[in-house]
Parts: C-alpha cells; sequence; structure tokens
C-alpha cells in the first residue's frame, strides 16, 4: 500500500488532480459556512437583466439575479453527490454481478454474460432519457437511480474478466481447500484482490456521470429548480442570454471542465500507480 | 467463421425480442400519454374528445396488447407503424434522418481517427517528450468539456460573433444539393464532436503503441537494422491499430442512434433530434423503431469489432 | 396559406368574405345559411363548390376521423348543400361562436382528393405530402423537419401573387433562429422569445413589433386543495405576486399584467374597466392575518393544523423556471410554502387534465371569442369538461350558458363584462400576464393587412410587398 501511495506521488498530473478534487469537494462542503448569500434568493428589481461580476457577486447572477458563486457552491455539491452515489451503484451492482458470473463459471457465467450484452444493446443514453422522460420524478435519487442502473455493465464485465484469471490463483485455491463459500470467496478474496481496476473504473466513473447529469439538466431532465446543479445551471443559461452574460456560460462550464479533469487525472494516475506497484 | 457469425445472428433474435419487449413495457407502464401531442389550449379537447383520440390511435387497450399487434405487424408486415405525429410510416421518418446523421456522424469519426492516431503514434514514439505531455494534457482537458456547451460556445464565436460558419441546421436557402454548402454546415459540428471525442482514441493509440514497441518483434526489427520509420509504420502500427478497429465497431450504433446533443444544439435533424422528440412526445411507434434499430446496430457493431479483430490479428480465432 | 378558411378575419377578428361571401342565420340562431364565393379553383384545377364545404364538416364532426377537432363541433348536427355555392348549417342549439369557431377557423379540403377513402382512413392517406388547396400557394418542396417551399398558386382566386415565393425553414433552437435573422438568411421570425427580441430590436434593418396576443399565462388552482379553498388565501396570493417582475423583468416588457381571465387581445370582450391586482405584500400579509392564517415558527402560516404549503407543477421550459422561482420566491414572503415540481410536457399535461395538482402553470387561448366554457362552469367538471380547478360559482355559470347562446353582441358582451368582475373576485386561477406574440421582420419585408399574431398575420401574406 505505501509503495503504491509513493508511486502515486510520482505521478504529477494526478497528484494536481487528487489537490483540485480536494479543493472543490471543501468548497462543496463548507461553501455555505463561508458564503452566506442563499442560492435561490430572486432579485426582483434585476429579473431578466443578470449582473456582471462584482464584490457583492463575485461570480455574477443568474437571469433571476440569483448569487452565481452561492448557486456554483450549491452545484458542486449537487453535482458531487450525483457523480459519486450514480458510481455506488454501479460499481457496487457491477462487482457483484461480475464477480458472481466468473466465479461461476460455466453456463451460469455465458447466461449473465449473454444478459450484460442485452443490457448494453439498449441505446445506452437515450435510455436514460427515455427512463428518465417517463419515471418524471427529477428527484437526486431517481437520476442517481437511472444514471447507475444503466451504466453497471462495463464494470460487470471488468470484474468478471479479473476473476476469471483471478479464481485459477493459488490463494483462491487454498481458500476454497479451506472451506469458503462463494460469498466469503468472493468479499474476502476475490473483490480485494481485483481492487485495482475497480478503483480505477470508479474514479473515471464520477467524472462521466457528472457530465451526463449536466446533459439531462441542459435537455431538461435533471435535477430539479430552485436547487442548482451544474447541469441546470448551464442550462439557465444557453438561451440567447450566452452573448448578454457570458459570466453565466462561463463558470458552470468551467466548473465541469476542471472537475472532470480532475476525476480523469486522479483516475489515469492511480491506473499507472496500481500497474507499477505490481510489475515491482 | 461463417458459422460463428450466424450463429451470432441467430442469437440476435431473442435478444431483440427482450429489447423490444422491455421498451414497451417501459412506455406502457410509465406516466404521460401521447394526448400531449394535443394542445392544452383549445376548448375542444373535452375529457372525451380526448379519449376518443387516443382510442382512434389504439391507446386504449393494455400495453402488452398494444405490443402484441405492435410485434404482428413487425412480424408479419415487416412494418414499424405510423407515428403518432404527422401519421408517416416510422420507417420513412427514419430512413430520411438516418443519412443526416451518418454523414454528421461519419465525418466526425473520419477526422477523429485521422487526427487522433497519428497524435497516438506520435505521442508514443516520444514518449514523455514535451510533445507527448502536451498532447496528453490537451485529450485530458478535452475529455471533459460538455458536448453541448462546446457547441454553444462554438456557435457563439463563430458563428454569432465572427459570421464564419452557420449557426446550424444543414444547408442554407436554395442550396440544399450543393455539397460545399453541406460541409460549410457540418464544419462546426463536427469540430465539436472531434475536440471532445479525440481523446480515448488517441490514449489507445498511444498505449497500444507503447505497448507493440515493447515487444520482442520489434527489437527483432530493429536489430535486422531497419529504420525507424519502417518499424514504425510496416510493424509496430499494423498490431497497433486493433483497439482502432474495435473502437470503430463500437462507435457505430452512435452512427444511428445519433449524437442527440450535437443534433440538438445545431438543429440538425437526424436520428437524435427524431429520438428526442419522440420521446418528448411519447410517439411510442417512432420510439420502438429507432430502438429496434438501433439494438441491430449495436449487435452489428459488436459482431463486426470481433470479426474485424480476427482480420486483423490471425491469433484470433471463432468456432 | 394553401387552404383557405369561409371566412377571413380582419381588424379586431372581424369576420371577412373569403371562400364565403355572405353568411346568416334564422331567428332561431340554429340554421345558418352561408353562399360561396363563385368560379374558385382547386390547385389542381377542378371547381371548388358546396360538395367541398359538406365533406369538410361531414369529416369534422365524424368521431371514426379521429380529429382532435371533433369535440368543438358537436354541436353541429348536420351540413347540407342547397346549391352548389349555398351551404346549411342545421346546429343543435343556437351557439355564438359558430361564426368564429366553425367558418372562420376551419380549413376547407377538396373532396374529390378523397373519394372512396373512409374517414378513419383520412389521417393516413397520402393527401397530407401532396396537399390541394384553394390559398394563394402550393406546397412545392418539403423536406420534413427542414424545409417547406411554397410557389404560388395559378388557379388562386386572389388575384396575382405580389410574394412569389415562401420559403420555410425549420430552425430547432431559438439560438439558430435568431442568428439566421442577424446573418440575414431569413426576412421574418415568426413567434420569437423576449430575449431573442432584446437582441434584434436595436439592430438596423430589422423590425420586431409586439402583436397582442390571444393568450393569458396563469396558474391553475385547484380549489379542493385544503387552504386554496379558501378565497382570501387565493387574493393575498394575488396581491403578494409580483407579476411586474415577471412582465417587464423575464418578459421584458412583452407582456402586460393581467386582470383576469380573458386575454385583453379579444378587444371587444376584454373588460378594460377591470384593474388588476396590484403588487402588495402589506395587504397580502394583513389579508392573511386577519383571517386566521397565523406564521409558525418555520414561517409558514397554517390554520387548524392546515399549512398553507403547496405545490406547483409546471412543464419544464426556461421560462416557467423563471416565473416557478420568482413565484415560489414572492410567496416565501408571505408565509406560503411553495414547492416546484418540475415535468416533462407529456406528464405535465396528463397530470394537469387529470386534476392531480395543487398548482399548476397554465395558459389558456387562441381565440378570439370569449367563451370559456368548457373551463369554468360547474357543469364542466372532468370528466365532461376541462374545469379542472373545481371552480363552481352559480352566477358565472349562469353567464357562461346564457353567452353561449346570444348572438346580438352588445347583449353578450353584458354577460362576459359580469363574468370577469366575479372570476377576478373569486380568483379561480392566479391571473399572471398577458402575452405579446413576437415577430421580427427585416425592413424589404412590407406588411399590409391586420396585424393579428400567429397564423392570422399570414393570411394576407400574398399581397404583401417585399423589396428586392
Amino acid at each position: 500500500m505505501s509503495r503504491f501511495l509513493a508511486r502515486f506521488g510520482h505521478e504529477r498530473p494526478a497528484l494536481g488532480g487528487a489537490i483540485v478534487l480536494a479543493i472543490i469537494v471543501a468548497a462543496a462542503l463548507l461553501g455555505p459556512l463561508l458564503w452566506h448569500v442563499s442560492p435561490i434568493t430572486v432579485q426582483h428589481a434585476v429579473m431578466g437583466h443578470p449582473l456582471p461580476p462584482s464584490a457583492a457577486h463575485p461570480l455574477g447572477t443568474d437571469l433571476l439575479g440569483r448569487d452565481q458563486l452561492a448557486r456554483a457552491l450549491q452545484g458542486a455539491r449537487v453535482s458531487l453527490t450525483v457523480g459519486v452515489t450514480a458510481m455506488l451503484v454501479a460499481i457496487g451492482l457491477g462487482s457483484l454481478y461480475g464477480a458472481i458470473a466468473g466465479l461461476a463459471g460455466g453456463k451460469v457465467d455465458a447466461m449473465m454474460m449473454r444478459f450484460v450484452d442485452a443490457m448494453l444493446s439498449f441505446p445506452t443514453f437515450f435510455l436514460i432519457i427515455t427512463v428518465e422522460a417517463l419515471t418524471n420524478q427529477f428527484s437526486l435519487v431517481v437520476i442517481v437511480l437511472v444514471i447507475g442502473l444503466l451504466s453497471w455493465m462495463v464494470v460487470a464485465r471488468l470484474v468478471r474478466g479479473e476473476v476469471l484469471t483471478l479464481r485459477e490463483r493459488d490463494f483462491v485455491e487454498a481458500a476454497r481447500a479451506l472451506g469458503a463459500g462463494p460469498v466469503r470467496l468472493i468479499t474476502r478474496h476475490l473483490l480485494p484482490n481485483a481492487l485495482a481496476p475497480i478503483v480505477v473504473a470508479a474514479t473515471l466513473a464520477i467524472g462521466d456521470n457528472i457530465l451526463i447529469e449536466a446533459g439531462l439538466s441542459y435537455l431538461g431532465l435533471g435535477v430539479q429548480v430552485p436547487t442548482a446543479s451544474w447541469g441546470n445551471m448551464l442550462q439557465d443559461a444557453l438561451g440567447t442570454t450566452a452573448l448578454v452574460a457570458p459570466w453565466m456560460v462561463i463558470v458552470p462550464g468551467t466548473l465541469i471542465v476542471v472537475t472532470l479533469l480532475a476525476f480523469n487525472l486522479v483516475g489515469e494516475g492511480l491506473r499507472v500507480a496500481f500497474d507499477r506497484s505490481i510489475d515491482q | 467463421m461463417i458459422g460463428y457469425a450466424i450463429r451470432r445472428i441467430a442469437g440476435a433474435v431473442p435478444l431483440l425480442l427482450v429489447i423490444s419487449f422491455v421498451s414497451y413495457a417501459l412506455m406502457g407502464l410509465a406516466p404521460g400519454g401521447p394526448s400531449a401531442i394535443l394542445s392544452e389550449q383549445s376548448r375542444a379537447l373535452t375529457p372525451a374528445a380526448r379519449a376518443a383520440f387516443v382510442a382512434s390511435l389504439g391507446l386504449d387497450k393494455p400495453w402488452y396488447v398494444q405490443y402484441f399487434y405492435w410485434l404482428k405487424e413487425l412480424v408479419f408486415h415487416g412494418s414499424l407503424g405510423r407515428s403518432f405525429v404527422g401519421h408517416r410510416p416510422v420507417i420513412a421518418l427514419i430512413g430520411e434522418k438516418m443519412p443526416v446523421t451518418m454523414e454528421l456522424l461519419g465525418l466526425a469519426i473520419v477526422v477523429t481517427v485521422l487526427i487522433a492516431i497519428p497524435l497516438g503514434v506520435a505521442a508514443a514514439t516520444r514518449r514523455n517528450s514535451a510533445f507527448d505531455v502536451a498532447a496528453t494534457a490537451v485529450a485530458f482537458i478535452a475529455y471533459g468539456i460538455p458536448v453541448f456547451w462546446l457547441g454553444i460556445v462554438l456557435i457563439d464565436v463563430f458563428a454569432v460573433g465572427l459570421r464564419w460558419f452557420p449557426s446550424g441546421g444543414i444547408a442554407s436557402i436554395g442550396r440544399e444539393n450543393d455539397p460545399l454548402d453541406r460541409l460549410w454546415h457540418l464544419v462546426l459540428p463536427v469540430a465539436t464532436l472531434v475536440v471532445v471525442g479525440f481523446a480515448p482514441w488517441m490514449r489507445y493509440q498511444r498505449a497500444k503503441m507503447i505497448d507493440v514497441l515493447g515487444q520482442p518483434f520489434i527489437r527483432t526489427a530493429r536489430s535486422k537494422g531497419l529504420s525507424e520509420r519502417a518499424v514504425i509504420y510496416r510493424h509496430a502500427l499494423r498490431n497497433a491499430l486493433i483497439p482502432i478497429v474495435t473502437l470503430l465497431g463500437l462507435s457505430l450504433p452512435t452512427l444511428v442512434g445519433g449524437a442527440y446533443f450535437i443534433e440538438y444544439v445545431f438543429s440538425v435533424p437526424g436520428m437524435g433530434y427524431l429520438a428526442l422528440n419522440a420521446v418528448f412526445q411519447r410517439d411510442y411507434p417512432t420510439v420502438m423503431g429507432i430502438t429496434i434499430i438501433s439494438a441491430v446496430f449495436v449487435i452489428a457493431g459488436n459482431l463486426l469489432a470481433d470479426i474485424g479483430y480476427a482480420l486483423v490479428d490471425p491469433r484470433v480465432r471463432y468456432e | 396559406m394553401i387552404f383557405d378558411t369561409l371566412l377571413g378575419s380582419g381588424a379586431d377578428y372581424k369576420p371577412t368574405p373569403n371562400l364565403a361571401l355572405s353568411w346568416n342565420s334564422d331567428a332561431t340562431g340554429k340554421t345558418w345559411t352561408v353562399h360561396l364565393r363563385k368560379g374558385v379553383r382547386w390547385s389542381d384545377g377542378a371547381p371548388f363548390t358546396a360538395a367541398d364545404v359538406v365533406w369538410t364538416f361531414d369529416a369534422l364532426i365524424d368521431p371514426a376521423t379521429g380529429s382532435p377537432y371533433n369535440g368543438q363541433y358537436t354541436f353541429i348536427r348536420h351540413v347540407v348543400a342547397l346549391d352548389p355555392f349555398t351551404v346549411r348549417f342545421q346546429l343543435e342549439s343556437p351557439n355564438a361562436t359558430f361564426v368564429e369557431n366553425a367558418l372562420q377557423s376551419r380549413w376547407i379540403m377538396p373532396e374529390h382528393s378523397f373519394r372512396g377513402i373512409p374517414h378513419a382512413q383520412i389521417k393516413n392517406s397520402a393527401f397530407g405530402e401532396h396537399p390541394i388547396g384553394t390559398g394563394a400557394y402550393v406546397l412545392e418542396r418539403w423536406n420534413h423537419d427542414q424545409e417547406a417551399v411554397f410557389g404560388t398558386n395559378r388557379y388562386w382566386w386572389g388575384g396575382t401573387q405580389t410574394v412569389r415565393t415562401i420559403d420555410i425553414r425549420v430552425v430547432l433552437q431559438d439560438q439558430g433562429r435568431t442568428d439566421a435573422m442577424l446573418g440575414g438568411a431569413a426576412d421574418l421570425d415568426d413567434r420569437i422569445g423576449a430575449d431573442a427580441a432584446q437582441r434584434l430590436a436595436n439592430v438596423p434593418g430589422i423590425h420586431v413589433i409586439d402583436i397582442p396576443d390571444l393568450y393569458t399565462r396563469f396558474i391553475n388552482v385547484n380549489l379542493h386543495t385544503p387552504g386554496l379553498n379558501d378565497v382570501v388565501v387565493r387574493r393575498a396570493m394575488m396581491y403578494g405576486w409580483d407579476r411586474a417582475a415577471v412582465a417587464a423583468g423575464l418578459r421584458h416588457s412583452h407582456a402586460t399584467i393581467a386582470n383576469g381571465v380573458e386575454p385583453e387581445a379579444i378587444r371587444y370582450w376584454h373588460d378594460d374597466g377591470l384593474k388588476p391586482y396590484p403588487y402588495d405584500p402589506a395587504r397580502a400579509n394583513a389579508l392573511l392575518d386577519g383571517a386566521g392564517w397565523k406564521r409558525s415558527a418555520d414561517g409558514v402560516r397554517a390554520k387548524n393544523g392546515v399549512p398553507l404549503a403547496f405545490e406547483l407543477l409546471i412543464p419544464n421550459s426556461l421560462l416557467s423556471n423563471d416565473i416557478a422561482a420568482g413565484f415560489s420566491a414572492d410567496m416565501n414572503d408571505i408565509g406560503i410554502a411553495i414547492s416546484v415540481h418540475v415535468l416533462d410536457y407529456a406528464t405535465f399535461i396528463e397530470q394537469a387534465n387529470a386534476s392531480k395538482f395543487q398548482l399548476a402553470y397554465s395558459g389558456w387561448g387562441g381565440q378570439p371569442d370569449p367563451d370559456m366554457l368548457t373551463l369554468l362552469d360547474s357543469k364542466q367538471m372532468p370528466p365532461v369538461g376541462n374545469n379542472v380547478g373545481f371552480y363552481s360559482n352559480p352566477a358565472v355559470d349562469r353567464d357562461l350558458e346564457a353567452g353561449l347562446v346570444t348572438l346580438d353582441p352588445a347583449r353578450r358582451k353584458q354577460y362576459y363584462d359580469d363574468m370577469q368582475v366575479r372570476t377576478a373576485r373569486d380568483v379561480p386561477e392566479l391571473f399572471a400576464t398577458n402575452e405579446f406574440a413576437l415577430t421580427a421582420y427585416r425592413d424589404r419585408v412590407h406588411v399590409t393587412g391586420p396585424i393579428l399574431p400567429g397564423l392570422y398575420l399570414f393570411s394576407n401574406v400574398a399581397k404583401w410587398r417585399l423589396d428586392p
């Protein structure tokens, strides 16, 4: 583990990404304590005329005169929550499914993988939009579940592949000889040893999920008003107001790009670090 | 090989049945109905009139009965039914939108590959050089850009601001059959797709190339005194192209499913636009048609990717 | 443009001769006789006769056709041709909306194109792709979802078309439409947004006109909701809602504050004397305090355990999101908690029609007639009609029912004036704004004829002038 951390420490871009992420997470958590402006307070006097950045509103306001800094902070909480929890759903489901398939092998494995193929044959994003539009519950929970339940298949394939190679290894044979049941085998021996690719996939998935949420919000299928997410801030910005109030476009757009960059750098760094610590 | 392909295709039929059934069930069980395509404002739309309209579309029956009718039409008449909106045959709608999407995305994929592969190869052969670092950095940043955001920014800058390119659509008034005009309309959407899409291609290409360059047969080739250029292009590249073949196969479905955001942002009347509208209007026959056709292409794409593997890499064999 | 209505619409939506030259009813108001223009030809050269009018209305009133407009014409018993140029409509009951609703609104279709086609198959016929009409233009080319090009109909009865070609482009996004105007690719952009109007208004060579639209925006109230069934609460909500922020702010003054249920644009029928509720949060608070709605610890008012906390359903759009955000902030100020629930349009409509709401973003309009029977009459609650908020006031019922069968405009107006005053007092819905239809056009276009919103504007397009 320490060897792994040392390796990760050598990946400068990844380290930078981790620092950026730490800042964003800290801002999301502590933001309301430091910046006391409400993200949903409307200013009647300026409705329809977004204010440019100023001392009172460091990131300007939106069409309703709502403070963009406060909304960006609230959006950070929402976007990160969606990203992380949807990832947990997908990774949890995918790992378990993949591990069971890999361990069972034979006909069961083949059947289970056929199902994954079927799931992958659905036009995924179309399905996400359809389910979102059809369930009409633009609550965080539903958005998280929809994204999670439609993106676990890749993880399942990945984990199954790992388990297929792992299960022939000595330590698994040994555990099995000692009488370990399938549950114990999966939770204590197989998944921990397949952790490296899972962690990498998880890190990258968070970023992807944030992007999916932004896309859903842009189509009006994301997090509900008046709660801000980076996605619905962009939706608000992308009318003909874009030229009148460029800060409305730049703020959420930059936040998304930077956050995704950070997650991807960390994911890449983790991958390299895992690979090298195994090599050594 | 041919036997394998036939078995895979035969196996796809039950898969398509399951997909169509699940899709219909999803729509049937969901709230909101096609009566939404009727305006909310008309004084005429009494509950009775609405019910009569719904019945005229066959929607007064339970969803599984509707599904059965839909399937019967498909199996016995090869028909995907008629759209609820405008009552045109779904197959005609898809036939009209698909070429538009294929033109846009096909061009985008070609440009992406033409940019990403040389970049990946160059980055791999100059590993850790300033060029490699810069290319990697750009790829990482580009990968995180929301496609609709970039699209809008490009429109604002290059279409509205500088007036270099049109802001949307696929042809100018009166120049519908002018290929140059079409190309001019495709510049911004294709550029958007290339920017947000080239990163994975380049990264795969770079990783695979590095992998291949470290293998014994490359060392053998070098030791035979072949020029570096010959080693890279004749020996390494051929082997490193495998992930690209896979990616090409896997990107086939996006050619059909449409790029929702890009079509939405750039007003391109393609499959993505059709799909989005159909979902929003609860145009069940159109949603089903798109789902089925997309699924067929996903399955075909996977199959082609596997076959492509076998062609590029003689070690891969299917029985 | 391809088709004609029997009567046109002039200034203030007054009926004008079109395919029909004259029209009158007998004393009962149940029998109408319409005299048609002679010498009119369809764009394939076939003559236009009474048979076309009869076929059109027969198809409309036959439920088998599956026309969504069918419910609008259940009061027509039958339509017969007295001779090739005279048509008689027999109504079930006198109906004051008949002229506007049937003669001014419905396009006449060529009977000879549908011979042998059962009514149920009309919507699947190829006619929609290759229409034949009596209008000034014929469809020359149609790329679905891209463009439709119209050329002149050489058989047109109206003389020479000064505008020779009309190219209608489908641009999926507002931004693209604005750009087309700015770039000079388009000459006219109908029904633009307030933001787009702002961008286009100061551009040299582009005019933006505000046309009063037949449309009012409001928030519908389900009167079966505890709390909302108290008229004091509803009035307080009217006083507490800063509608100027919507009209002047979000809509950039392309809307005015509504005084009641009827759109301001139907000039003759709208009660101009009725004062809109002013924005007066102090008065709203005083009303609620006086009625015993006391603020609890969380700031939300309640009485007898009923809190003033409501859910507002809105369809997903930028404007509805913004209006809802402003509304809930305003209500918060007077101690009423609003939670906004966004639905996609298809589900929103379904829930609103089924009365599954407490408050619902809504709008009404499209007709230049004051009739609102199916929306406000107490006998029109679902499943009969569209009174989805369960409003009931016997005096309003009487006005609406008498207004529908009274043909004399002056007498008819008294009923609707009374109805507007009573509903303004009862607040069966939270009135928001009267809307303008914004149209932008380049100065090479010279619009003539009545400046009315939407399709009305284009009814005279053949006689507009175009600079080269």
